[in-house]
């Protein structure tokens, strides 16, 4: 399927990393996963901008999805979660549009204290919408040109984003943002992951 | 939990599944949620905005009790001695074993015992499977029992088969494939409705839909090989049933405005396969057969592979849409040409100047694959306009892996340099 599953745009403070605005279409899965699906791309989101320097993009593959990361020097950060048929080129695009257009709408000042709730940016879904028919890029080739492709790092695996000693099912377990049916969600996949599913 | 409570608290689950199914003719989703424990002391059957959830921790005691019940009741059905009453708890356990685990035919041939003994209804039952396909989209058992229903209500129908229930088929198999990626189950089913439950006339008019229906799929399927493998069904089809009235306009007039008008020529589309064929267009099997087939594919190879190919880079399923394309599309010619050698040769005996040249290509294509003739394409127009498209083709895509791969093959297996 070509498909962007979430777009969010956090800022990166020095410990930690908070959400600004997320936007998440989930009509594929079943409907009783759809809540637990979205807690953990929050996570993952989260997760990943955490450990990206600043200045730098990422693509980290995850089974079926693509989760294209870029920070931006001021802190301010974009995630982009598709799956693998999506143009990688079209999702790096596109985040930096975003964090652009959200950067002249937004002080940079406010940042480091917006709650998600507070911030207004309701253009995040309609680019969602949008982009879903990655055609709609051909207006951005202009930007495409910028992009540098070979100084996106590509990552075949979470786990080679995590600092070492780190496991996501660790973190999995010990975060707080993931409720106890998402956490039992989690663990079901990995199983039913680990062996061939026909 | 002792075995009686849990045999209490399986029925009254299964008993809760099959009135909601009952009274909600529009659920769409049924889906197994992880759920370790029994944590809240509610009962684990979820419904909600037309799809019914079933907690996991209570899935184990549900069908074992389904699965030690089936048999007893089943052997007591056989028998005739199966009251009324059980008949329904019966089903229960049936729909109840079903939806977890479709994968067992014994259970669907039960259901099939109690519609030829007319205990189940038929609609119902297909909404039934419908809901099972939503939860497992590759269970094969599930379009096996559909087919067979399906037969059913043609026969009771006297084949005459509205229109609707071949849309109805068409929706299911396409929720069965958005689900799970690669469903060749859900695809054959759709490839089954089309053979089995059409008529000729209709045929017609649905390949021509279906046709646009794919070209939307694989938009935004890009790298499923299935999708293809449908199209390229579907444009074989068009060859097979020919009504020489049924012109598929769009591909006719994409045809007419990209080759035909910039050349300043002007043809009936009954003239498209002289045109494009040259000489060897005398040997089709009745005039304007291949039509379609041909405009069909000249705009899959111009306009849908190339467009898509810009925008999403690298896709292996692309590029043999493309060598499928080609190669039909270069063959063309000479496979009629030896269609009609083989003919003749058995027909009379007598040799022509055609036969040699054919007997020639035969001798290529058998002997040696990769031996490489360029000169069998020369005089062709579709064979110039394809090495025409492919030389610029390569000019843009070249230097990619895939890329690459496809100009071996061009020059290994086509004979193309």
């Amino acid at each position: 399927m070509v498909k962007i599953y979430c777009i969010s745009i956090l800022h990166k403070g020095p410990t930690n990393a908070t959400w600004l605005k997320s936007a998440f279409d989930l009509q594929s899965f079943s409907f009783f996963q759809r809540s637990s699906v979205q807690e953990f791309m929050s996570f993952f989101c989260k997760t990943i901008v955490e450990r990206t320097i600043p200045a730098s993009r990422q693509s980290v593959k995850e089974g079926e999805y693509l989760c294209h990361v870029y920070v931006r020097a001021d802190n301010l950060a974009g995630v982009v979660i598709t799956d693998h048929e999506y143009p990688a080129r079209v999702s790096h695009t596109l985040v930096t549009k975003i964090l652009d257009e959200f950067a002249q709408q937004i002080p940079a000042s406010s940042w480091s204290n917006l709650q998600e709730k507070d911030v207004h940016f309701p253009q995040l879904n309609t680019f969602l919408a949008k982009y879903q028919n990655p055609r709609e890029a051909d207006a951005l080739t202009k930007i495409q040109e910028d992009l540098d492709e070979t100084k996106i790092i590509l990552h075949n695996t979470i786990q080679a984003v995590l600092e070492r000693g780190e496991k996501l099912d660790d973190l999995v377990s010990k975060s707080e943002g993931l409720s106890m049916q998402s956490k039992a969600f989690y663990k079901t996949a990995r199983k039913t992951n680990s062996c061939c599913n026909f | 939990m002792t075995s009686t409570e849990g045999d209490d608290m399986s029925n009254r689950i299964l008993r809760t599944i099959k009135k909601i199914i009952e009274n909600d003719r529009n659920i769409d989703e049924f889906g197994i949620i992880p759920t370790p424990y029994n944590l809240k002391n509610k009962s684990p059957v979820l419904y909600e905005d037309h799809c019914i959830g079933l907690e996991s921790w209570c899935v184990k005691h549900v069908y074992n009790y389904a699965c030690s019940n089936l048999f007893n009741h089943y052997q007591q059905l056989k028998k005739g001695k199966l009251c009324f009453t059980k008949v329904s708890d019966f089903n229960n356990m049936l729909i109840g074993a079903l939806l977890i685990n479709p994968h067992v035919t014994t259970f669907w041939n039960m259901k099939r015992e109690l519609i030829e003994r007319e205990l189940l209804n038929l609609d119902d039952e297909m909404y039934f499977s419908k809901i099972v396909l939503s939860h497992k989209a590759k269970a094969t058992d599930v379009f096996a029992y559909r087919r067979w229903l399906l037969q059913r209500i043609k026969k009771k129908l006297d084949h005459q088969i509205p229109f609707s229930l071949i849309q109805n088929e068409f929706s299911v198999t396409h929720m069965a494939s958005e689900k799970s990626p690669n469903n060749y189950h859900s695809w054959n089913h759709r490839i089954w409705t089309m053979e089995n439950m059409t008529s000729y006339n209709q045929l017609q008019q649905i390949i021509y839909s279906e046709l646009s229906y794919t070209q939307e799929w694989i938009n935004s399927h890009i790298s499923e090989h299935v999708g293809y493998h449908y199209r390229q069904y579907l444009i074989t089809l068009t060859t097979k049933v020919f009504i020489s009235s049924t012109i598929y306009r769009s591909y006719f007039d994409f045809v007419v405005s990209e080759f035909l008008k910039p050349s300043g020529v002007s043809l009936t589309p009954k003239e498209i396969p002289l045109h494009f064929l040259g000489k060897s267009s005398k040997y089709l099997p009745s005039e304007g057969r291949y039509t379609n087939y041909i405009c069909i594919m000249l705009y899959d190879l111009f306009v849908l592979v190339d467009k898509l190919n810009a925008t999403f880079p690298e896709h292996e399923a692309l590029y043999y849409h493309r060598r499928f394309l080609v190669q039909h599309l270069l063959n063309l010619p000479l496979e009629l040409q030896n269609a009609n050698d083989i003919s003749d040769n058995e027909n009379s005996g007598t040799k022509n100047s055609v036969v040699s040249i054919g007997s020639d290509i035969r001798a290529n294509k058998w002997s040696k694959l990769f031996k490489v003739s360029p000169n069998k394409y020369e005089g062709y127009t579709i064979c110039e306009l394809v090495i025409r498209c492919d030389k610029k083709f390569l000019a843009e895509n070249g230097g990619s892996r895939e890329g690459e791969r496809y100009r071996k093959w061009l020059s290994n297996v086509m004979g193309l340099k």
